[in-house]
């Protein structure tokens, strides 16, 4: 049988209430073995429980977080058949997304879970999460990648999406089928698997400031724009746009601050605001212009999936076409071919 | 929109194209629309262009043509249709008649064109008395304006209301309006007292949204620009924001400097909660605003709506809060 590291990293999944809203409960670690112990001898896979410390709130985590999990990987990597990370939902797409580009391709599954109500509190949906990340990540055929288990679907980590704020069905991929379903039984789709290796295991240079999203609305502020393309320390941008891709024209203004950012390097990556679809550059006047602009269309990446693939490839120092080429490309199954 | 050698562009002289197309839909539903008179905005607009501007414009239009008509329909691009469909609801409050926008994800005469489908609909549904409000219409189905959204990039079934049931729906080519759905059902609000707009800045109001590692000098640039007056900030999922000093003092200074902030939630169903969370308190803290389950396009054309209303702050704040066109 397969031996799983369970890595509590924060979230609500661990909270309790307290006067200030909710809050890391100190007793977590005891009360899920404790709920752990309880089910069936012999059911679940071999287990550790690692507590990462400090705990990390979902809200709170920015890119160098990620490198905090990547090094205790690193240090467990050999040990372990399979891996559960307990998260904080707001951001847990993010991080799903980041990792699966931190870490390249992969020889065992990384599998995220988290809840929506604390462990222990009436309704909680943090036992049944956690038991299906455990069967998914010790499952014989488990998907060799980043993974997201979330009430009873296993989703490509770098495809995901928090798409409800109150569900107990929060997490959904609305352009890639999901990878299984745990009806009585865990069933997988049998997608075709990713490639697999073993994974860098290295911390990334995450610099801040170095990428931005900026998302259009009529009466986007061009010298606002302006400004933030013009800003020397910003190397790459997702550029968030009506239905096939389509931004504001602004009266020109946005197109030539756009083609003077990417003439001066700047990587710039055109995702829909739309829940669902593939941005196509040059269906409509306005999309032609960007292509001309250098601009490279995200097709159906998730916004979680461009602005962390961005961040990852320039901390690991792509630049130039190399960068673009990258972007342009499905590197972790995020998007689909051309 | 017809194909130019850069795409599609707007075509002008769009009414003979669309009689035409009328006659040639069969004789019982050609019989049910209604009459009607075609008036073209000069120049056409560019969905993805359209401004703050050209939502005043259209609601001008729409107040001064009224009195005429049982009903309006309004051809919109769809790129923008759910941000001036929103903004024409709150320019609209408490209007008798049905505003109905429409559009086409493939322009009218192209293979596989909805936009016949979605005009003879429109037209339909602006013929129900009892829609009092401003609404989508497109594919089939009737959704309140300031709860719908562009959720697809291709599928011409591309608008949804996420967070609130469809209003009504076409049954074998004969619109059906959910009665207890209707703003009229629930009590048409009062229209504004004041309706005199003060002309706004097409850059009032600034958008946020946030993602992991967004450094708060940013956010100090977007808020600090003169002209913005007010901001909607995109949170994570139930309400919350990164742990940041630095941002939380720069949304508490913006507050301060008498801007209007509010938040919703970057998931597109469900609604945020300040305060549920330890992380969520320096919103509240700063004295943002929930936005509840409000989409964003209905949050940010409220924020407009609201700043260009010649009242007080606090009362800006105060109807934020309130449900003025089913929004929230």
């Amino acid at each position: 049988m397969s031996r799983l590291l369970i890595l509590y990293t924060g979230g609500t999944l661990g909270m309790q209430p307290s006067s200030k809203g909710y809050v890391p409960s100190r007793r977590f670690a005891e009360q899920l073995d404790a709920a752990l112990v309880a089910q069936p001898a012999n059911r679940l896979p071999n287990h550790d429980l690692q507590t990462l410390h400090p705990l990390i709130d979902s809200a709170d985590l920015a890119p160098v977080a990620w490198n905090r999990l990547v090094a205790t990987l690193a240090e467990v990597w050999t040990s372990y058949d399979g891996f559960v990370i307990l998260h904080g939902t707001d951001t847990l797409a993010y991080t799903a997304s980041a990792l699966s580009f931190l870490l390249g391709p992969l020889d065992k599954p990384v599998v995220l879970t988290g809840a929506q109500i604390p462990l222990g509190e009436p309704r909680s949906d943090a036992l049944n999460n956690v038991v299906l990340a455990m069967q998914a990540a010790g499952h014989s055929r488990a998907p060799r990648e980043v993974c997201i288990a979330f009430h009873d679907r296993l989703l490509r980590g770098n495809r995901a999406r928090k798409c409800r704020t109150q569900g107990l069905d929060a997490f959904d991929s609305p352009n890639a089928p999901w990878l299984g379903e745990a009806g009585i039984a865990l069933r997988l789709n049998g997608l075709p698997p990713l490639p697999v290796g073993t994974p860098d295991l290295t911390p990334a240079d995450f610099e801040a400031g170095r990428t931005a999203v900026l998302h259009c609305h009529p009466g986007l502020s061009p010298r606002q724009v302006t400004r933030q393309l013009d800003d020397p320390q910003l190397q790459g941008l997702v550029l968030m746009t009506y239905g096939v891709g389509n931004p504001p024209g602004l009266d020109g203004q946005l197109l030539t601050c756009l083609r003077q950012a990417t003439e001066r390097g700047l990587a710039i990556v055109n995702v829909t605001q739309c829940g669902q679809g593939m941005v196509q550059q040059g269906t409509y006047a306005t999309g032609r212009q960007l292509e001309d602009a250098g601009v490279i269309a995200g097709r159906d990446l998730t916004p979680e999936a461009a602005i962390t693939k961005l961040d990852v490839l320039l901390a690991r120092g792509q630049r130039g076409q190399a960068l673009r080429d990258a972007l342009s490309r499905p590197l972790r199954g995020e998007m689909c071919a051309h | 929109m017809v194909p130019s050698k850069r795409g599609l562009a707007a075509s002008p002289h769009f009414e003979p194209r669309l009689r035409n197309a009328l006659v040639t839909l069969p004789q019982e539903r050609r019989d049910a629309l209604p009459t009607f008179d075609v008036i073209e905005t000069s120049p056409a607009i560019d969905s993805s262009a359209a401004s703050p501007h050209d939502w005043q414009r259209l609601a001008d239009l729409a107040k001064a043509r009224q009195s005429g008509y049982k009903g309006i329909v309004i051809l919109h691009g769809t790129d923008t249709l759910a941000w001036t469909a929103s903004s024409l609801a709150f320019q609209l409050q408490g209007i008798g008649i049905p505003i109905v926008v429409t559009g086409a994800m493939r322009p009218l005469g192209s293979d596989g064109s909805d936009a016949l489908d979605n005009i003879e609909a429109a037209l339909r549904f602006a013929s129900c008395p009892e829609l009092q409000e401003v609404a989508v219409c497109f594919a089939g189905k009737l959704t309140r304006a300031t709860r719908t959204r562009k959720q697809h990039t291709h599928a011409l079934d591309a608008f949804d209301s996420p967070n609130l049931a469809p209003i009504g729906e076409l049954v074998d080519h004969h619109p059906v309006i959910k009665p207890s759905r209707t703003l009229a059902a629930q009590g048409r609000p009062a229209p504004p007292t004041a309706a005199d707009y003060q002309t706004l800045h097409p850059s009032a109001v600034a958008r946020i949204v946030l993602w992991p590692g967004i450094d708060a000098k940013l956010v100090r640039q977007w808020l600090s620009n003169a002209h913005v007056r007010g901001a909607l900030l995109e949170v994570w999922g139930g309400g919350n924001i990164p742990d940041d000093s630095a941002l939380a003092n720069t949304l508490a200074e913006a507050s301060a400097s008498g801007r209007l902030l509010a938040a919703i939630s970057q998931c597109p169903k469900g609604e945020i909660s300040i305060g549920a969370y330890a992380a969520s308190h320096s919103l509240e803290n700063a004295n943002v605003l929930s936005g509840g389950d409000m989409t964003p396009e209905a949050a940010m054309t409220k924020l407009f709506h609201l700043l260009a209303l010649p009242i007080s702050h606090e009362a800006r704040r105060h109807r934020f809060m309130a449900s003025l066109a089913g929004e929230r």
